[in-house]
């Protein structure tokens, strides 16, 4: 009897044994567990690009947009390479300058740069002077500021345009574009020029034509009749040469109510989480789950309110 | 004039010294809480100047640590609201000495869970917008009507539950309050007498409250899983994820309730009030509640492994991976829902101590849980971030956090601490009532 006691004393000893080290295994893991938590080093530290000792170095660059007007717009872009990458420099004064045949540089004027770092200046092309062979140049320049260097950039067209011609053909829409340099002799065409037909949508312009001049400097483009266009079915179409070395951007643009009309009818939009108003079965469920609470509250306090009024009785 | 049994009396004499004054060793423990505090407010106030590149949280994990800590601390609140109101309702008769300690676990882990979400928001400046530009088909204004109705209704239940103790206080001549401290309770017993009609009020009232903090307390806590379920997230997006958090916070509420039972007992040896059986009891309430939590568990898990969805697949890897969070997976599983229930299923091991060290392994594995729920699908995004720093793709807590963690905890157990100046963990009046009944069942 006493052995089977001990016995059994024995075993639960064990058996208390193996649980206590279970237990305390399982403690310690918990706490292993923990640590692993921040086991990962926050190694993020942020790092400022190194500033050179006297400041950062600027790029400028400047494009022209010529337009059947005869007016010319300059932009500039100041950038800085930070973080390995150029970014531009926003609220930085651009100077912008003509160069005279001899030499000396005609104020045109200042603007600011935007939040991508572009400043834009739109003169006249009629007032601005040119050299011998006929071409513009024009400079801007950046005079520095803070920790970043001054920079500067020149640029050279000649003058060129784009005149854009539209016509309905049935349900046909064409496009007529001629394209035209300026020399002593009169207009000159450009011949195989590439012209890309845009349409300008909310965010950008989408291409939706091209085609190349001929020997006249002209080019026939057909227009989409499936867009869509505002409430009174109006497109802003744009034709362009871009990017060319000779004469920059040419431009030409012209409104049509080519499109069809979108509807501006403001329609109730589907629920979402942004929609304007919650839906109205989630309005009463609402109001019904917290009246029915406040007012208990309410009921209580009132109680309470009893509790406090009500006066004691006499002590025996 | 309030009366009280000899119960009563033994009651008020025992939590006396603590009412009356502030020892040596309490200043110390103050002193102490303090500290921890004031490392924490120097980490806020750098997060508050350098901004949250301080903590490990960025673009792609937006929630960390602050938010595992909100959902844990709404959970424990259950301690009481469902604990208390659950057992008042039904009139078992062992929960009287426990209610108070629940009660005020309640009210004190409402008010901390919240705290961590205004560590979490980027611009405090703009807190107000949640009033004035509230939508209220967002989750986050449900989540802070439902809150502060919460807190509100909690704060009532604790008082309605205190009002006849403050009346005790303030009649004791076994007490020696100083003259402002018996000016706070005749102020707080809003001149209770305990005539018939006042006795039909409280009661009245604390059935109403028993009544409506139960469903409260569940819309609470399905009100925040849903503002993951509502989100179209691996691991989040889930219908069970309501009753799944409801289960998880009346479980892990029940553990910290067992621990703060296990600490009261022995250090005021109230052996003679917090009984055993007080152990037990709650130890069985824990596994059946470990085994319903199980088998959520395993079904959520099961139903996402099995689904095979591109994005709920990588999330799975991630918590099965023994590289990344399959150690802290495993541990939930094992110290959070298997150690439990071998417990209390034990014979031989249920005893308080033995009950309170799984509570203990549990608690903790249901935060380590809750971190889990947040940071694994956060670092499992829908769109792929590519070519970027390691440390925007993946969370680490940074000791700022760790520093605003630990003072939550100390916070929490500051202002238990304030409580027990202003009350005693027992209440005297509902066990001076039926201690004689206790003592003879025990």
């Amino acid at each position: 009897m006493i052995m089977t006691n001990n016995k059994t004393y024995i075993s639960s000893l064990r058996y208390r044994r193996y649980l206590h080290c279970i237990i305390i295994l399982l403690a310690f893991w918990s706490g292993t567990c923990m640590t692993s938590l921040t086991a990962q080093e926050d190694t993020l530290k942020t790092e400022e690009p190194p500033a050179e000792p006297d400041g950062f170095k600027s790029k400028m660059s400047v494009t022209a947009n010529q337009f059947p007007d005869g007016s010319i717009e300059l932009n500039a872009l100041l950038r800085v390479k930070y973080d390995e990458s150029y970014q531009g420099v926003p609220d930085s004064k651009i100077g912008f300058f003509s160069v005279s045949p001899e030499g000396e540089e005609l104020a045109l004027g200042n603007m600011t740069t935007g939040a991508n770092g572009i400043a834009i200046l739109v003169v006249k092309g009629a007032e601005q002077k040119t050299d011998a062979d006929g071409n513009f140049t024009f400079i801007a320049r950046f005079e520095g500021k803070d920790a970043i260097k001054p920079s500067e950039t020149d640029l050279l067209i000649h003058p060129a345009k784009l005149d854009m011609q539209t016509e309905k053909a049935d349900s046909i829409y064409l496009i007529r574009v001629t394209a035209t340099s300026a020399s002593p002799d009169g207009p000159q065409p450009i011949v195989a020029a590439p012209v890309t037909i845009y349409v300008k949508r909310m965010f950008s312009s989408l291409k939706v034509g091209e085609g190349e001049t001929d020997e006249a400097g002209f080019v026939e483009i057909e227009f989409p009749n499936d867009l869509a266009g505002d409430e009174n079915s109006n497109l802003e179409i744009t034709a362009m040469i871009e990017e060319t070395e000779l004469y920059g951007n040419l431009t030409a643009r012209e409104v049509k109510p080519w499109g069809y009309s979108v509807n501006a009818e403001v329609k109730e939009l589907p629920r979402a989480l942004w929609s304007p108003h919650p839906p109205s079965w989630m309005v009463v469920t609402f109001f019904i789950l917290t009246g029915t609470v406040w007012i208990h509250y309410f009921i209580i306090m009132y109680k309470l309110f009893r509790i406090k009024s009500e006066k004691p009785a006499a002590q025996p | 004039m309030m009366r009280t049994t000899n119960t009563g009396i033994q009651i008020q004499r025992i939590f006396a010294p603590m009412i009356e004054r502030t020892s040596l060793r309490e200043k110390l423990w103050i002193g102490m809480l303090l500290s921890v505090l004031a490392v924490g407010m120097y980490a806020l106030y750098l997060q508050a100047t350098v901004g949250h590149t301080v903590t490990g949280m960025r673009d792609n994990v937006v929630w960390g640590i602050y938010i595992a800590n909100f959902i844990f601390f709404i959970g424990i609140s259950y301690a009481g609201a469902v604990i208390s109101g659950l057992l008042h309702l039904f009139q078992v008769e062992w929960r009287k000495p426990i209610i108070r300690i629940a009660e005020l676990i309640t009210v004190i882990a409402t008010i901390i869970g919240p705290l961590f979400i205004l560590l979490c928001v980027g611009r405090l400046d703009r807190l107000h917008h949640l009033v004035l530009y509230a939508r209220l088909q967002s989750p986050i204004t449900w989540d802070v009507l439902a809150i502060s109705t919460y807190l509100t209704g909690s704060i009532i239940f604790l008082y309605l539950a205190s009002v006849k103790d403050f009346a005790i206080y303030r009649d004791s001549t076994t007490l020696n309050l100083s003259k402002w401290k018996r000016r706070f309770f005749a102020f707080m017993a809003i001149n209770y007498h305990d005539t018939p009609s006042q006795q039909k009020s409280i009661n009245v009232a604390m059935n109403l409250m028993a009544i409506m903090i139960i469903p409260l307390a569940i819309i609470v806590h399905s009100v925040l899983s849903w503002i993951f379920g509502m989100t179209l997230r691996p691991g989040w997006h889930s219908t069970i994820f309501g009753p799944y958090f409801v289960l998880a916070a009346i479980y892990s509420g029940t553990g910290v309730l067992i621990i703060a039972l296990y600490i009261f007992r022995r250090m005021y040896k109230l052996h003679d009030f917090i009984l055993d059986k007080h152990f037990t009891y709650l130890g069985y309430i824990m596994l059946v509640l470990a085994a319903g939590y199980g088998y959520f568990t395993f079904s959520e898990y099961l139903t996402d492994w099995y689904g095979s969805e591109t994005w709920t697949s990588q999330l799975i890897q991630k918590l099965f991976g023994w590289d990344e969070y399959g150690k802290l997976f495993l541990f939930t599983n094992v110290g959070g829902i298997i150690l439990p229930i071998l417990v209390v299923a034990t014979p031989k091991l249920r005893k308080p101590g033995w009950i309170t060290l799984a509570s203990a392994i549990m608690v903790l594995a249901m935060w380590v849980k809750r971190y889990l729920i947040v940071v694994p699908t956060l670092e499992t995004p829908l769109l792929p971030i590519q070519d970027i720093r390691p440390e925007y793709v993946n969370y680490s807590i940074t000791w700022v956090e760790w520093a605003l963690t630990l003072s939550g905890i100390a916070l929490f157990l500051l202002l238990f601490t304030i409580a027990s100046k202003f009350m005693t963990l027992i209440p005297v009046s509902e066990v001076a009532e039926s201690h004689d009944e206790i003592t003879q069942t025990k």
